[in-house]
């Protein structure tokens, strides 16, 4: 796999659409350098539920989290040791022979702050990517949406032209979010059946 | 009563109304900053909390001795029962209020409505509170009835306390406040409330005298009763005011805001199988209300106005039933329409002999948001980028940052608006074609495609907001 960036200014709205990358809004000249580009971080956060539950299932259950709205120039504090999922500011859409990662700038990391635990970004994606925000550090950190959060790079990938054909589909009901959204879980019976699993086990709540 | 017992008597019920003041505005105490509010709806959030702050500190100080003479009890009654009754006109805003945070209403386009008001003169300092109402209609409340009642109990808890100026109240109904093109019809809210305060109906009161007096040939006033007399021309009035207030939300909006009202009153159930107007089906649509024009005159008059502005040209390719329906709607005759009261064909023609006035004056009020450059300007770019648009939203993406002939562009919020409305009906089984469930007949799933397109539509808003980002 070869690590590359494609400049932007290669994609065409029209005619080569499919072929193209896409980071809307446009960043800063200055957030771009040879081989990555920063992200900011968006407007919208979804806080987890507090206090928190007993336990998480990964079932096809809703989490009970709460979605807030943080205007410009306000900022959303981050306790020690506490979770927020966010979103980046810019909406990127990726073409079928690139694949993406977002990570954590370097001077946000030395301050403790992960941002993603998930970092892949398939081929053909698009959407605001969303950020598994951690507050590692022993201190509240405030997050002002619109800092440069994280940095995203690219690298070429080979699909076989049915792998492509099967990428331009729009999989799923949660195509292009622009912002945060609660995780989707299908059954947890469904998932631990098909390879043979029994019936799992889950605690009954009091 | 002796002295002792009125003093008791209103120590009580000053506590009880303390409690009620209390109460009503617990929920205006604004502490941290969730959820967040648009700056025009925290203003009033505030001014309704200070109000309370000053309410509850004015009672606290009366009745100060423990013999109450009884003028003293007459005054204190009287005062109590201005405060209460202010507080209870208030408490009709105070949820509404709260409840239209910024996750609960159409930011972005309140912003941009604010900023294209704000280009007209005399209305720089203009801005908005939007609120939830809970009947299905959008309403703007009469300057003076919200401020009169605060400024009455201002007057006498806090003599300092002013009322925002400049700050208008409209509301939107609870259950709409995550769509966007709908809520296009807050622009003729909107309107409702710059006509007040530009005083727009002193320009038009003429024209509706001079309209009824040639309408009404001298004997068949004659004819008239002394309550049709005076309610005849109240009724112009009305309807002037609603046809100011449409023409004034196709100046600010353009064609999206004549799409949002077809959706919002259903019009588009008058076209027949045939793409004509259902004149049966479309029968009460046709009638005249003592409150307003019938509902397919406004249109008819909205498209007009979209021909005169040039955006016709540029929206009639689209191959939506709804422009189908404006195309109709350019047909209609002053013979489709009645009134059905006594006199009602003759009332009609006096209002149509107004309608003029009532243009030139939205013109007038609109020149430097409408100066020619500005119009030829969006209307140009609509031709420009409306292909490009559909491309993005038809490719899920976010049409912030367009790439055209080489370069980067950030359109014009209003092109952008108009051209993912179009898109909105018209390009949904684009999208759906392009997904896993291609069934075009799935509602539930058009119904996904739909809201993402409102919410790619939203995000493009928001991007063009921001000066710096987005290229060009």
């Amino acid at each position: 796999m070869r690590r590359i960036f494609p400049d932007p200014r290669q994609h065409e709205a029209k005619q080569e659409f499919d072929g193209g990358v896409v980071i809307t809004p446009m960043p800063l000249e200055e957030d771009w350098s040879d081989d990555a580009v920063n992200l900011r971080l968006g407007n919208h956060f979804l806080l987890p539920q507090s206090p928190p539950p007993p336990f998480i299932a990964l079932d096809n259950i809703r989490l009970n989290q709460t979605r807030v709205h943080v205007p410009w120039g306000e900022y959303l504090v981050l306790p020690p040791h506490h979770t927020v999922l966010g979103s980046t500011l810019e909406f990127i859409k990726l073409p079928l022979d690139l694949s993406g990662q977002i990570l954590t700038r370097s001077s946000i990391a030395r301050t403790f702050i992960i941002i993603e635990t998930a970092p892949w970004i398939h081929p053909g994606f698009r959407g605001c990517l969303t950020l598994e925000i951690a507050n590692v550090s022993n201190t509240p950190v405030l997050l002002h949406p619109g800092i440069p959060i994280g940095q995203l790079l690219l690298l070429t990938v080979d699909l076989t032209e049915e792998e492509k054909k099967q990428r331009e589909i729009f999989k799923g009901s949660y195509i292009g979010p622009t912002f945060p959204e609660a995780p989707t879980f299908k059954p947890l019976r469904d998932q631990l059946q098909k390879f043979g699993a029994d019936r799992p086990k889950v605690p009954t709540l009091p | 009563m002796n002295g002792d017992e009125r003093s008791r008597a209103l120590l009580h019920d000053t506590a009880a109304c303390y409690r009620f003041v209390k109460s009503t505005s617990a929920a205006c105490k604004l502490s941290g900053g969730f959820p967040s509010y648009l700056g025009p709806t925290r203003k009033l959030l505030e001014h309704i909390q200070e109000l309370s702050v000053c309410t509850q500190t004015f009672l606290s100080n009366f009745p100060s001795t423990n013999q109450v003479e009884p003028a003293e009890y007459r005054r204190h009654r009287q005062l109590l029962h201005l405060i209460r009754e202010t507080w209870k006109s208030l408490h009709f805003y105070v949820q509404p209020a709260v409840d239209a945070d910024t996750l609960n209403v159409p930011t972005a386009l309140v912003k941009l409505l604010t900023e294209r008001v704000q280009l007209i003169g005399n209305c720089k300092s203009l801005e908005f509170a939007v609120i939830h109402t809970d009947k299905l209609n959008y309403f703007q409340f009469p300057p003076g009835d919200f401020e009169k009642n605060v400024i009455d109990l201002g007057e006498v808890v806090a003599p300092r306390l002013k009322f925002p100026p400049n700050l208008g109240l409209v509301a939107l109904p609870h259950s709409q406040a995550q769509h966007l093109f709908l809520n296009g019809l807050l622009a003729h809210e909107i309107g409702h409330f710059v006509f007040a305060r530009l005083n727009c109906l002193d320009r038009i009161k003429e024209a509706i005298s001079e309209g009824f007096r040639v309408a009404f040939a001298p004997t068949a006033i004659l004819g008239l009763s002394a309550t049709q007399l005076k309610q005849y021309p109240e009724v112009l009035q009305d309807w002037a005011e609603e046809l100011f207030c449409d023409l004034f939300g196709v100046y600010l909006l353009g064609p999206s805001f004549v799409l949002s009202s077809i959706e919002f009153f259903d019009l588009s159930g008058t076209l027949a199988a045939d793409g004509s107007i259902d004149e049966r089906a479309a029968k009460s649509h046709f009638k005249f209300e003592w409150d307003h024009p019938a509902r397919l005159f406004r249109l008819w008059r909205q498209s007009a106005q979209l021909e005169k502005l040039g955006w016709w040209d540029e929206i009639s390719k689209n191959k939506s039933h709804h422009i189908r329906l404006i195309d109709e709607c350019r047909k209609l005759r002053r013979e489709a329409f009645s009134f059905e009261v006594p006199c009602g064909s003759s009332i009609i023609d006096a209002f149509f002999k107004t309608i003029e006035s009532i243009e030139d004056e939205v013109a007038r009020l609109t020149t430097k948001l409408r100066n020619r450059k500005r119009q030829s300007r969006e209307v140009e770019e609509l031709a420009e980028l409306r292909d490009v648009i559909s491309t993005y939203l038809g490719h899920a993406v976010v049409p912030s940052t367009l790439y055209v002939r080489n370069e980067f562009k950030r359109p014009n919020a209003i092109v952008l608006l108009n051209a993912a409305h179009l898109f909105y009906l018209s390009g949904i089984e684009d999208l759906m074609t392009r997904s896993d469930m291609p069934d075009r007949t799935r509602i539930d799933r058009r119904d996904i495609w739909m809201e993402r397109v409102e919410n790619w539509t939203t995000k493009a808003l928001e991007d063009i907001a921001l000066p710096n980002l987005g290229g060009a």
